[in-house]
């Protein structure tokens, strides 16, 4: 498999701070779906804003399909190709009228007025906004604007997609829709990487994850593993997916379950 | 409220933008033609001298803001409420120390205070150039939404870094005004009782600077959020800039028209002169 990010050893403190991140290393293949996972204040922001250049590090390195972000010279190419969605959408939104919002990145990279229109619907409708073109973005609910962030990332169509906490805020209805949408674009062959703490969307969704705390990486594996490992968890504040709390109180099921799907399967099974 | 009035006076200016999103007369016109003709216009002003002609072009102007059903009240207010702010100071002294026809005069504890029909005129000059050309000013913003704004003095090959600071400047007024009225939603859902205008005042200075440090912080991120999409200095709009016919016809007339206005103004050298 092919690395398309590369972490190596990197170190950041934040000035004035003991906060940052502290010997992090990983390394996403092409094509995976990867979760950062760790409680309020681990660092899950910080290590995203090193992937697209926004912090530097202060020593080791970062490398987007081999390019160090270090290098002044290849940040506008690694800005093209690492999509980051910002965690609070407030921070991101620039402009008043949301197909404006959606627009932005292309204007900059030079497409015609034509292609860009026909681009902005598209992702509308991706993240369900359709029609929402005219609107004001300042007055929009807080998940329409989660979703308008995306949208905007989305429209830009970058090889590797950074979500931050993608699913706070979001309906119920909005994080099922927010799944299938990430599991479509990673089937067509982008890769993903999610920090959250939501963990039953961590276990639909990811294939391996990373365990953040205090700046440091605390273990790394498929979500199988490292989601059904309860007493980690709970060290760092955290908590297995639902279903897997339920099967951890029901005796003789032997592995544990972290999707819904699978909880069901085994479940049936047992009753037949 | 104190905030939320002005929140609500910055989301009219710089985000709704009603007047400058319609589509009439002045809002079709091409911006970086806008631009050039109320800079053209601002500079004729500085020269003009003759009152009737001040007349002629804030007439001029404010047809202009008719025909493109930007509405008239907001349009004389903004342009009025600013000169007012600017120049009572300035315009009273004139009152009392041009020389000239004596129109009152009075004693106020032995001294003699004279008012001249000359001062009058100066003053009234005074407030009326400066009024003509925010009106004009004023036309371009009312009729032209920010985003055309910069993407044409962009277009117009103005300093990079004039515009970039035109651009941040105004989203950091918007994202401050935005920051304070947080604060003091935040303060009075926390208040019991209904407070004055100074208490009102009063509360939001020992947090003056919390909303400075936030409106930093979150300029910075938005800057950041720029960064993160290939923002390189260039602006567009999605609106495409394009001259057409009309767009140069209006150029010319009004370059001509402003023109002329200050060949007649030097041409007339009746009454008393600024
Ligand atoms: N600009 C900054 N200056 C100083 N410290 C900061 C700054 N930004 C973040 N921190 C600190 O660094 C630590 C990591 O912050 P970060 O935002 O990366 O956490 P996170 O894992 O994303 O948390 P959350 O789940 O709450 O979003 C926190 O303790 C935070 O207080
Ligand atoms: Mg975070």
């Amino acid at each position: 498999m092919e690395p398309i990010l590369e972490v190596k050893n990197l170190f950041f403190k934040y000035p004035k701070t003991d906060k940052g991140l502290f010997n992090v290393n990983m390394t996403v293949y092409r094509g995976e779906c990867v979760g950062i996972i760790g409680p309020n204040g681990a660092g899950k922001s910080t290590l995203l804003l090193h992937f697209n250049g926004l912090l530097k590090p202060q020593s080791g390195f970062v490398l987007v399909k081999g390019l160090n972000t270090l290098n002044e010279k290849n940040i506008s190419r690694i800005r093209r190709e690492v999509g980051l969605v910002f965690q609070d959408p407030n921070d991101q939104i620039l402009k008043n009228i949301v197909e404006e919002e959606v627009a932005y990145g292309l204007l900059n990279s030079g497409l015609s007025l034509d292609e860009i229109s026909v681009k902005v619907n598209d992702a509308l409708k991706t993240v369900g906004l359709k029609d929402y073109n005219k609107r004001v973005t300042f007055h929009l609910s807080y998940g329409e604007k989660k979703k308008l962030s995306i949208a905007s990332i989305l429209v830009m169509n970058p090889d590797i997609l950074v979500l931050d906490e993608p699913t706070s805020n979001l309906d119920p209805g909005g994080v099922e829709d927010l799944t299938n949408i990430i599991r479509d674009l990673n089937r067509n062959g982008k890769t993903i990487i999610i920090a959250t703490h939501d963990m039953d969307f961590a276990a639909e969704l990811f294939n391996r994850c990373y365990i953040i705390d205090e700046g440091r990486i605390i273990c790394e594996g498929g979500v199988e593993t490292v989601l059904t490992n309860i007493s980690l968890l709970r060290e760092h504040r955290l908590k297995p997916p639902t279903v897997t709390q339920v099967f951890t109180g029901l005796p003789g099921f032997g592995k544990l379950p972290v999707r819904v799907g699978e909880a069901v399967e085994l479940l049936k099974r047992r009753l037949e | 409220m104190l905030f939320s009035k002005l929140y609500e006076f910055f989301t009219d200016v710089f985000v709704l933008e009603e007047s400058a999103r319609k589509n009439f007369f002045i809002q079709r016109l091409d911006p970086r033609v806008k631009i050039i003709a109320a800079f053209t216009g601002i500079i004729c002003v500085s020269l003009i001298r003759n009152l009737l002609i001040f007349m002629v072009i804030l007439s001029a102007a404010l047809l202009s803001a008719a025909a493109s059903r930007i509405s008239l009240k907001d349009f004389i207010f903004r342009s009025l409420g600013f000169t007012v702010l600017f120049t009572t100071v300035i315009s009273i002294p004139l009152l009392f120390t041009t020389p000239g026809r004596v129109l009152a005069e009075t004693s106020i504890i032995g001294l003699t205070v004279k008012v001249t029909w000359d001062g009058v005129y100066n003053a009234a000059a005074l407030v009326l150039r400066v009024w003509t050309a925010l009106t004009l000013l004023n036309l371009l913003v009312m009729s032209t939404s920010f985003d055309k704004i910069t993407a044409a003095l962009s277009a117009l090959r103005a300093p990079r870094l004039f515009t970039v600071i035109f651009d941040l400047t105004l989203k950091y007024i918007f994202i401050m005004v935005q920051e304070a009225m947080r604060v003091s939603r935040a303060q009075e859902a926390r208040r019991l009782w209904k407070p004055g205008f100074i208490e009102r005042v009063k509360s939001v200075i020992p947090v003056a600077s919390n909303i400075l440090l936030r409106s930093h912080v979150k300029a910075n991120n938005i800057y950041n959020a720029m960064l993160a999409r290939g923002f390189n200095g260039g602006y567009r709009s999605l609106q495409s800039l394009k001259i057409r016919g009309g767009d140069l016809l209006y150029l010319l007339f009004s370059i001509g028209l402003f023109s002329f206005l200050v060949l007649l103004d030097k041409s007339l050298t009746f009454t008393v002169i600024f």
